[in-house]
Order: C-alpha cells, then sequence, then structure tokens
C-alpha cells in the first residue's frame, strides 16, 4: 500500500484538495489585495457573472470554437487518414508533415498565424489576392466577424494531424480479409466505407471526439496570443476569461469562473462519453 | 502507366498538396528568419534579396532573448516532472494493477477522474502560497507531476495487466522482496510505456502556457512560452521573432526528425492504446 503513496499525496495536495476547495472559494470574495480575509458571499460571484457581457460572450466563444474545431478536425482528419493509409514511403512523409504542428506549443502557433493573418501583407491575403480573390482577403483577427472562425481555422491546422494519427491507428487494425470479402460481393468504395472502415473504427472516432472535445473546451492559449479576447470581447473565451479576472486580483471571482469551466467540461463529457459506447461495433 | 494506375496515385497526389499547404507557414518562419527588418516586416515567402542571409538575427535573439536560461528552464522543469511522474505512477500501478483490492480501486478510480476533471487553477494557487512554493521550480514541478499523474497510471496499469502474474510469484518464493521485484523485473518490461509516459509528459510541459502563467514569473519560464515576453518587446521586428521562433521549435523539431515513431506514439499516449 505505501507504494501509492508519493503518487496520492502529489495528486491530492495539488489536484484533489484545490478542486474540492474552488466549490468553497467560488462562494467567496477572496481578493488577491487581502488574500487572508475571505468571506463567504453567497450566490454574489454568480450573479455577477450572469450580468457580465464578456462571459456571455466567453461561453457561447468557448462552444462555437469546441464544435467547429472537433467537427472539422475529425471530418478532415478522417479524410487524411483514408488518403494515406496504405503503407509506402510518401505517405509516410506526408503523415510526418501533418503531425509536425502538434509538437509545437499553441504559442508558437498562434504567433505564427497572427504573421500569416495579417492584413495588408500575410501571406493568406496575397494569396487570395493573388488568384482573384480580393472579396474573401478579410481583416481576419482584426474583425470581429471573422476573429473567432480565423482562430478555429488555425487550431484545426494544428491537430487535424493528431487525429488522423488516432484514425490511422484504427484503420491498420482492420484485418485485410473484410476488405477482400467486401470486394468479391461487388462493394464500391462509399460500401466498404459506410459498412467496413467506419464501424469497425468507431473506437478510434470516439476517442478522438472526445479528446477534440475536452482540448476544444479547454482553448486559452490560442486566444491569449493572437487577440486576447479582443476586439471588445469578439473572441473572448472561458480561458482567458478566467485569466482576466485572475490576474486582475478577483481570486473568489475567478474561482467561479474555473467553477464553471470544470463543471461545464465535466458535464459535456459525461453527456457524450455513453452516446459514444453506444456507436462501437464488433463483427 | 495505365489509367488505372494514375487512378491510384490521386489519393497521395492530393495529400501531397496538402503537405506543402502545411510546410507553408514552417516555410514562412525559417525564411523570415534570415531577412532583414524591413524585408521580414513584409511577412513574405520569398527568398531573402539577393541571397543574403541575415544570420545576425540569431545572434541577436541569442543575446537579447534569453534563450540559454529559458532552454534550460524547460529541461529542468519536463525533465524533473517526468521523471518523477514516471517514478511514482509506475510504483502505484503496480500496488493497484496486482493487488485488487477495494482500497486499491478506489485509488484507480481517483485518478481516473483526474483524466476527465481539469485543473482548479485558482485554488491551486492558494495551495502553492500556503506551501511557500509560488514561483518556484519545485512547485511548478510538482503541478506538473499532479497533472500527468492520471494519464501515466493509467497506462502502466493496463499494460501491467498483460504481464503475467507468474513472475512475481516466482521470484517471490525464491525470495524477492516486492521492491525488488518491482525494479528489477516488473519495471524493465514496462519500457515501452515508460518511453510513451515519458515523451507524453515531457513535451507537454514543455510547450504547455496556461500553468506557468498562473505560477511562476517569466524568469522561470520555458522556451515557448518566452517567445511571447520576446514579442511584447520586439513585435515590429518580425525578423528576430521569426529567429525566436526556429529557435523556439529546434529542440523538439529535431527530437521528431531522429525519433518519429517514438514522438508520434508518445504524444497520442492513450488516445491509440486507451
Amino acid at each position: 500500500m505505501r507504494y501509492m503513496i508519493p503518487a496520492l499525496t502529489v495528486f491530492s495536495l495539488f489536484f484533489i484538495i484545490p478542486n474540492i476547495s474552488s466549490f468553497y472559494f467560488a462562494f467567496t470574495n477572496w481578493t488577491i489585495f487581502d488574500l487572508y480575509s475571505i468571506k463567504f458571499n453567497g450566490l454574489d460571484n454568480f450573479r455577477r457573472l450572469i450580468n457580465e457581457d464578456a462571459f456571455k460572450k466567453a461561453v457561447i466563444n468557448t462552444l462555437y470554437f469546441a464544435v467547429l474545431t472537433t467537427v472539422l478536425k475529425n471530418i478532415l482528419g478522417l479524410l487524411f487518414a483514408l488518403g494515406i493509409h496504405k503503407q509506402s514511403k510518401p505517405n509516410d512523409f506526408i503523415r510526418a508533415v501533418l503531425f509536425i504542428p502538434v509538437t509545437i506549443s499553441t504559442l508558437v502557433v498562434a504567433v505564427t498565424f497572427v504573421a500569416i493573418y495579417n492584413p495588408e501583407t500575410g501571406i493568406l491575403n496575397t494569396f487570395l489576392r493573388q488568384i482573384g480573390l480580393d472579396v474573401l482577403a478579410k481583416r481576419w483577427l482584426v474583425d470581429i466577424k471573422y476573429a473567432m472562425t480565423a482562430i478555429c481555422a488555425m487550431e484545426i491546422w494544428q491537430w487535424t494531424g493528431y487525429s488522423m494519427v488516432i484514425f490511422l491507428a484504427g484503420i491498420k487494425s482492420i484485418p485485410d480479409d473484410f476488405y477482400d470479402a467486401a470486394k468479391i460481393d461487388g462493394a464500391n468504395l462509399i460500401h466498404t466505407l459506410k459498412n467496413i472502415t467506419i464501424p469497425l473504427i468507431m473506437p478510434s472516432i470516439n476517442v478522438s471526439l472526445l479528446m477534440t472535445t475536452i482540448l476544444g473546451l479547454k482553448v486559452f492559449a490560442q486566444v491569449y496570443a493572437t487577440t486576447n479576447g479582443g476586439p471588445i470581447n469578439a473572441t473572448q473565451v472561458i480561458g482567458t476569461f478566467m485569466y482576466k479576472t485572475f490576474s486582475d486580483g478577483f481570486l473568489g471571482y475567478s474561482s467561479a469562473v474555473g467553477l464553471v469551466m470544470t463543471l461545464t467540461i465535466l458535464l459535456i463529457t459525461l453527456l457524450i462519453l455513453p452516446r459514444l459506447r453506444k456507436m462501437e461495433v464488433e463483427y | 502507366m495505365t489509367v488505372k494506375q494514375i487512378k491510384r496515385k490521386i489519393p497521395t497526389l492530393i495529400m501531397l498538396l496538402i503537405s506543402v499547404i502545411y510546410l507553408v507557414p514552417i516555410w514562412l518562419i525559417l525564411v523570415n528568419s534570415f531577412k532583414s527588418v524591413s524585408e521580414a516586416n513584409l511577412l513574405g515567402i520569398g527568398l531573402p534579396e539577393n541571397f543574403k542571409l541575415h544570420y545576425e538575427n540569431y545572434i541577436i535573439v541569442f543575446q537579447e532573448g534569453g534563450i540559454v536560461r529559458a532552454f534550460f528552464n524547460g529541461v529542468l522543469e519536463a525533465a524533473c516532472s517526468s521523471l518523477i511522474i514516471i517514478l511514482f505512477s509506475s510504483l502505484a500501478a503496480f500496488i493497484i494493477g496486482r493487488r485488487q483490492n477495494r482500497i486499491t480501486n478506489i485509488v484507480y478510480y481517483i485518478f481516473i477522474c483526474g483524466l476527465i476533471i481539469p485543473p482548479a487553477f485558482v485554488p491551486t494557487y492558494m495551495s502553492l502560497r500556503l506551501m511557500n512554493l509560488l514561483d518556484t521550480y519545485t512547485g511548478l514541478i510538482l503541478i506538473f507531476t499532479a497533472y500527468g499523474l492520471p494519464i501515466s497510471i493509467f497506462l502502466y496499469t493496463g499494460f501491467l495487466k498483460t504481464i503475467s502474474r507468474q513472475l512475481d510469484e516466482s521470484a517471490f518464493l525464491e525470495g524477492c522482496s516486492p521492491i525488488r521485484i518491482f525494479y528489477q523485473i516488473i519495471f524493465p518490461l514496462l519500457t515501452p510505456v515508460t518511453t510513451t509516459i515519458f515523451i507524453f509528459c515531457f513535451v507537454g510541459a514543455w510547450n504547455d502556457v496556461m500553468i506557468p502563467m498562473f505560477f511562476v514569473n517569466g524568469d522561470k519560464w520555458a522556451l515557448p512560452l518566452t517567445l511571447y515576453k520576446f514579442k511584447g518587446t520586439y513585435g515590429t521586428r518580425w525578423n528576430l521573432v521569426f529567429a525566436d521562433i526556429v529557435i523556439t521549435i529546434l529542440p523538439l523539431f529535431t527530437l521528431f526528425v531522429f525519433a518519429q515513431r517514438y514522438m508520434i506514439d508518445g504524444l497520442t499516449a492513450g488516445a491509440v492504446k486507451g
């Protein structure tokens, strides 16, 4: 038993106890200016949250980011995986290239995309103008209409390779006999995909969906290093809002934001997990 | 080549085109890091004017960017936390996997909850403060350790179940103590998972943004985060920013080139095996 003590001690001190105590701190007026006088203030923090425009925007943007990136990362990841699932030298190279962004810190990716999205000389708009699509050359991170979507696109560039690798592992585990049998029965590509590949890689799809959803809900650095929530809160997400209230010194209030985030992630995970499990099949 | 053969190559060709698009941002970083200020600020992807490479950008970044300190910060924090995670979680998983009773089951589920529940940053700030660990390397390393334990215990416990119990039993009958069974017999057999966990935790800590921002000051940040500080100061000189980015991504990129399979396995830990 004593072998479990080191792990349990560290985990309790820095994870369990803080998580439990957030249920207390979220209901207090705790600030950094008067650290040791913490007073219970009931639902004040939550009332303030509901009335704060920036927080409403943050919730909507976080959900928008999570849904849009989850859907596109998985669809593109699956298409990419199907495109390169056969073992060959070029395919190995492509797999490596698409995985490179995963190894780069989100913050570095964000700074790079600030350059790419530059409205005047950034390569995205330069390219769009060159092929005659001037109308599409928007002020990406500056225009409140496009800023959030532009950040989503950046995230999709970075993480699609991750989902792709998960799908590739799933596809690899399907026995060749299945495809041979389908060929003899005269199944075309769509049939094979719908009746063999997709159902059999359902466990991989579920893992990827779950991971991308949680990652999406935890969005922080992507926004912090590009727009930091601006212009006028148009890209505020829960993560940046929590950091803002924390660095402003309102610790109790910030705890309340954190608690909302924790409960949202927990709720969504517990909601989709059993549904995903039901979609798995065995042949 | 027959039509059929060409048709079969189409997916690969499309994917090659996509990987070229994927490489554009990387190329943008690399080429602009060698340009002069006025040229780099145009943010284009053309070659430097007259093919003149401005190496001095790198020298300036080395002098001004605090690169060496940030590099060793990252190595220290990422390596220490990964090693502690491996030590603590393999020990715990050894008991959880081998002695299945009510207590070990409860402990296992506590750690599994940590896979789903995100950490509570603000109360953790208070914990660190009370322990006098705020803005210290020790505090940061212990936070990384705590956040990495669930996935490692999950992976180790899963792998331990595939190792035959007869090994332990025969060693025990030979008079081997449990701790020796663990580090002489079991731990070496866990090596594949240990590599995976090491890469997963090391890269995670190295690239993390939120945790160092919450709990330590800028002088203890690892390379990727210092880029943010650097851009704050030199944001109008993109040649320097890009040179800083190249230096920042170079360590993990080198690792990726030489140990690609391990990196991919490591970073998708749990996703593929779980």
